[in-house]
This record gives structure tokens, sequence and C-alpha cells, in this order.
């Protein structure tokens, strides 16, 4: 097993060469046939990726038997997930709360939708979220990408628009009319609507951090304040690591991280009515932490320094914190390395990707 | 707490030197025919070679003979003539064939209970003393799953899913408080009458120290995969007690058992009690005593080998990990779990 990390590298290696060979091809065919940002092509491969290293089974092995992920699919996705007029007044879309450049996660605390209404909760990062089981939002409130991509449309304090209004403009427009056709053989519905925008977030894989390259055998990927950070993180004396594995740096649980304060947001316990999940959340996955703040459900936390403090001091210090939060002290220099290494999950081809940006297919 | 961050020079050593004793171990032990003394024991010799469906001894059993399976973990399936140090199969296997002959499903029922009382997840239960205990998380693996026939010959059993047709990915049946589903424990088994189950409280050695990511229910989202490289918790287990605090240990909040590698392995459950396979499906409950896992917690154990050499992480083991090798130590003196009426 161990020459497997090797050959894993390399295999990985080979995928990002051709990557870049697509995208540099791309750039050259874009520049002699059009100045138009947003219809280029051909577009790289949004679906042949990699799962990242200790991930169980492929990409296209977590998509539902009845929505297989398809190239013309994570394409129609990816169209609609910059589409404005999914939204009551065609000013807001998906990726108005999910920026690539912040790994897809919203900059700002909490989301903000049409006509400036606010949410109240931090929009996600979106990395890796086809491998979920549990749940997704931060309450786990849904049990599929499928069923959660119509949420934020209908959403009054997102896109606030009734999925039957969104699917009647789709059908307006010949074009989408036409990739809907290509995709699932027939008109926009509300469920291929749902299950397109669903296999562009099933193809989000984060997967080339330096800490991925350390996890599949590059000894080196990582330096001495990195791998100091690491042994702190998956330390008992952090504990960080109760939550956050050590492969997908997700439990896929829903735990009270020491946020809640009373009359706050009470978490799961409004999906399931029970006393033991006040205040509990969703366990984010890690990669690309560094870019995803501000950090918690609520936002509420500005850098990822404020996070460590968060559970140094073990959290707010309601009596609803999990019983793993506990006090820890590390000196400035610890602190340090455990920041290091929270940078060393930085995918920075993640970030820009050109695979990722909108376009529109042709 | 240095085999929390063992890498692979280390790992791989071990694991060769396991592969040398398990080979050991299996040429000098070979008790076919096993003694179910007590309600719940942990004392089973390591079986034999030569297990069949029909009745062998405890280790070799859950084999069912040569697995022909689409391996994940350490090898790539094929026969499992090597055991590991625990005298189970040393490759740990995703798909296995049900076991053949004619069989019939069986249903275990797993009554989670404190204090003889119905334990709700998620919920305050009440404690004998005063006070309460919130238990908000609770799960464990239960594998190798064999019956105990009339002369005290053990019986292999399929772990199956709900469909009962396939057996369950690495004969092992993964237990979530949260999940009312898992708390059914289903195998297929032949026609007959019982004197027990018996089954290990977590992995095979051959899983438990298995480098490459394996699939569900051994995979991270379980809660159970212990996060440096490999090893898995057997049990884990956390809650909050309310006052007073004086009627129950302080090891009542956390306990993870397991995470360690060879030398702390699964604990061996045996639960007397009649059993009867029939042609109808049968349902039999099976009462888990988290009291039960709370004493052991705090019973008194021996922690001399505990830490392995270093490279070790900065800070001392967890407080739930030192609670968790008390429980697994004293599994044998313990009634966990028990068989009630049909």
């Amino acid at each position: 097993m161990k020459d497997q990390s090797p050959r894993l590298l390399a295999r990985n290696q080979r995928v990002h060469g051709w990557g870049w060979q697509l995208v540099l091809g791309f750039l050259v065919f874009a520049c002699s046939a059009t100045p138009d940002a947003v219809n280029l092509e051909p577009t790289p491969n949004l679906t042949e990726v990699s799962s990242p290293f200790g991930f169980s089974g492929s990409l296209a092995s977590t998509a539902p038997a009845d929505n297989q992920l398809t190239e013309s699919r994570a394409k129609l996705g990816r169209r609609l997930f910059f589409e404005t007029a999914l939204s009551r007044t065609r000013e807001v879309s998906c990726s108005s709360c999910h920026e690539q450049s912040h790994a897809f996660a919203d900059p700002r605390p909490v989301s903000v939708g049409v006509e400036g209404k606010m949410g109240k909760r931090n929009a996600p990062g979106l990395a890796n979220l086809a491998w979920v089981r549990t749940g997704l939002f931060w309450d786990g409130r849904v049990a599929s990408l499928e069923e959660q991509a119509g949420k934020p449309i209908e959403d009054p304090n997102e896109m606030d628009l009734p999925l039957a209004k969104a699917v009647a403009r789709l059908n307006s427009d010949a074009s989408y009319v036409a990739e809907f056709q290509a995709a699932y053989a027939e008109p926009p519905s509300e469920l291929s609507l749902r299950q397109a925008l669903a296999s562009f977030v099933r193809a989000l894989v984060s997967s080339n951090s330096r800490y991925d390259a350390f996890l599949a055998g590059d000894s080196l990927a990582l330096n001495d304040s990195e791998k100091r950070g690491s042994d702190l993180f998956f330390s008992s004396r952090t504990g960080c690591f109760h939550c956050h594995t050590e492969r997908t740096l997700t439990n896929d649980g829903f735990f009270n991280n020491g946020s809640y304060e009373p009359g706050g947001d009470i978490g799961r316990k409004g999906l399931t009515g029970r006393t033991g999940d006040l205040g509990k959340f969703r366990v984010p996955g890690l990669r690309n932490i560094a870019l995803t703040a501000p950090y918690l459900h609520d936002g509420s936390l500005t850098t990822l320094s404020d996070v460590i403090d968060h559970y140094a001091k073990g959290g707010r210090g309601d009596p609803s914190t999990d019983v793993q939060i506990e006090r820890f002290e590390l000196s400035a220099a610890e602190k340090a390395d455990l920041l290091a290494f929270l940078g060393a999950l930085t995918d920075e081809k993640f970030l820009t990707d050109p695979k990722y940006v909108e376009r529109v297919e042709r | 707490m240095a085999f929390m961050h063992l890498r692979e020079g280390i790992f791989f050593t071990a694991v060769s030197m396991s592969m040398i004793l398990g080979c050991g171990n299996a040429t000098n032990t070979s008790e076919g025919k096993q003694s179910t003394g007590g309600t719940t024991t942990g004392s089973f010799a390591s079986g034999g070679a030569g297990g069949t469906a029909t009745a062998s001894s405890f280790a070799s059993g859950g084999t069912g003979g040569a697995a022909q399976g689409q391996g994940s973990g350490q090898g790539s399936g094929g026969a499992l003539a090597a055991t590991g140090p625990d005298g189970f199969p040393a490759v740990c296997v995703n798909s296995l064939p049900l076991i053949p002959g004619e069989r019939e499903p069986l249903t275990f029922s797993l009554k989670l209970e404190l204090n003889g009382k119905p334990l709700i997840y998620g919920e305050n239960n009440a404690l004998a003393g005063g006070g309460t205990l919130l238990l908000s998380n609770l799960r464990f693996y239960i594998s190798e799953v064999n019956l105990v026939d009339a002369s005290n010959q053990r019986v292999p059993v399929d772990l199956v899913d709900s469909g009962g047709q396939h057996r369950k990915p690495y004969n092992v049946h993964f237990v979530n408080a949260e999940a009312p589903e898992s708390l059914g424990l289903r195998v297929r088994a032949p026609v007959g009458t019982y004197s027990g189950v018996e089954f290990l409280l977590g992995l095979t050695d051959g899983c438990n120290n298995t480098f490459s990511p394996l699939d569900a229910p051994l995979d991270e989202a379980s809660q159970l995969k212990w996060p440096h490289t490999f090893g898995y918790l057997f049990l884990r287990y956390e809650g909050m007690v309310t006052e007073p605090l004086t009627i129950m240990p302080s090891t009542a909040q956390k306990v993870h058992m397991g995470g360690g590698v060879h030398e702390r392995m699964a604990p061996k459950i045996s639960v007397l009690g009649a059993i009867t396979v029939a042609k109808a499906n049968a349902e039999i409950p099976l009462k888990f005593a988290l009291d039960e896992v709370l004493k052991g917690a705090a019973m008194p154990a021996d922690l001399a080998n505990f830490m392995l050499p270093p490279p070790a992480p900065p800070g001392p083991p967890g407080a739930e990990i030192v609670a968790g090798e008390h429980l697994r130590q004293n599994v044998p003196k313990l009634t966990i779990f028990s068989l009630s009426g049909p």
C-alpha cells in the first residue's frame, strides 16, 4: 500500500497536466474566436476529476441513480448557478453568495438576498459536497444536493422566486430549452432545474491543496511550521480532530461548538425538536478555510485567529456546548503553527479554475 | 500519545510484525469448541483454521471459508487464509459472498437502556440517584457474529442488509443511536435453536489496521475513524450529566474506546439466552446497557503499555481515550449486552 501514494500523486499530476493543456488550448481558441467572456468554448471538462485522497468512492458514484453526472448536466448547472433570472428581481444568483475566489463561500457574515434582505446564516463553501451523506445546510434539513438546490431560489430572504415561475422563465428562453433537452431529454422542469444545479455543485471538487499532496505521500509538501500545526490539530490537546477528521476534514456530523448563546439560533433543534440538538450545526470541511471568512454558522468570527481563540476558551460558555469543546492553551508560536497548517489547506487551483467560471455552451 | 501520529514507516513495521504474530497465533490456537460460561465474557481464544458454514471456532467463523469479494483494504480479496493476531482474517474485505447453505433471517433489535430503562437519544434521561444524562452521541461497531448451538459449537452467520440478500460491507454492523434503523442487527442463520450469540464489540485487527481509505461504514463519516492514518474507535460515547455529579463518574461525559493498534483489540462479547431461528423472520430484543459502559470506563485498568514510543504529538492523551481503554479492559467483567424474551 505504501506505493499507492506515489501512484496516486503521479496520476493527479497527469490529470493536472492535461487540465492545463486544455486550459491553454481553450485560451488560444477563445482569443481567436470571440472576446465575449461568457461565450467561450470548448470548455474544460467538469466531471472527469479525481476524488480527493481518502474520500470514499469516485465523483460519479456520489450521484443518485436518477441524476447521473454528465457533462451536459454539470455545464447546464453551471449556467444556472450564475443565472440572475432565477431570482424574483433578476438581480441575485447562486453565485451572489457563493464566490469562487472564496471557495464558493460568502465573504459577508450572512447572505444578502433580493432587495437587500438579510438571511440569518453564513453561506458556506461548496467544495466536496458530493461526498456529504448526512444532510445539507447548516442544520442538515435536506438530504441531497438535488433537494437543496431549489431552497435558496424560493427562500423569501434569498432569491424569492417560486420554482414554477423560475421554470417558466427558463422555458421562455430557447437556449435553455435546448440545453435541458440535451441534458435531460425534456424541457425545463422543477425537477430538472434542481438536478442540473446539483450536478454543478457536485462537480465542485477541491483536491489540490498542499495538504492533499501531503496525504497522498509527498512528505515535503508541508513545511516544518505546518507540520507542527498539523500535530497540534490532530492532538488531544486541541481536540480539533474530534470533528475534523484527517482526510475529509469533516466527520459529517452536527455538533454544538460553543457558539450558541441563549436566544440565538437553535440550529438542528429547529429540525428535530430534540433537547440535545440545541445549537448543533454541520461540521464543515476545512479545505480552503483560510479563504472562507467570516466563520461559524452566523459569520460571527472574523478571522481564523478568532476561531482558534473561540475554541481555546471553550466556546461562549453555554451549558449546551458539546463536552468535547474544552479549554486549551497555546503559545504564540503554536498558534502561528496551527494557522500555518490551516493555510496549507488552500487549493489555489480551485479558487481560479476556469471550468467553474460563468460561461454559456453553444 | 505516540500511537496517534505514527506515520508510514512505523505503521508498516507494525503491520509486518502483526502478520508474523498472526500466523503464529493461527497455528497455535485451534479451539474449535468454546465454552460460553457467562452472560458476557471476553475470553474467547483465537479460533483455528477449518471453520465451516455449520460450526466453527469463533475466530474463523466469520469468513465462511475463502472470500471472493473485492478487497478495498490491504489486499485484493481472494482466499483469507492468513489471520491477524486476533485470529480473524488479516485482510479487510468489503464485498463478501453469503455463507452457503439454507438460512433464514433473524433480527436482533437493539434496545438502548440506562439503569434498566429505555435510553432516549438527544433527551435528558433520569439517573437513579437524581440528575439527568443527555445522550448526545453513541456509536459502535459489531462484527464477526456467531450463534452458539446446543453443543456449544459456534455457527457463523451472515450480517446482512435490510433486504436480507446481501452481506454487509466488511461483515460489520454500524450502530448510531441517532439513526433508529441502525438498531436492527439482521443476520441469516440456519434454522434451529441456539443458546447464545457472540460477536466483537468493534472491528477485527485486519480492518482496524487498514491504511487505505475504506467505504462506509468504515469511512470518516462514521465518526469512529481514528484521524491518524489508521485505526478506529470501536465505541464512541458523549453525553452531558447534570447534577448531582457525585452519583456518576467523571467518565460519564465521554468515552472513546479503541483507536489503538494490535495490542488493543476489540472486546469479544458472548451473550447467553435462547434464540430460535425459524422460517418466519424472528426478532429478538438485544439490550445494551449504557450504565455498564460508564461503569467499565471508571473501573481500574492496566495502562502500563498504553503509550507507544515517540514520536508523539504535543500533549497527553485525551481523557476520553483513557476512559475508553479502561472500558476495553473491563468488558469481560461487564454485562453490556443481554438477551431478553421475544
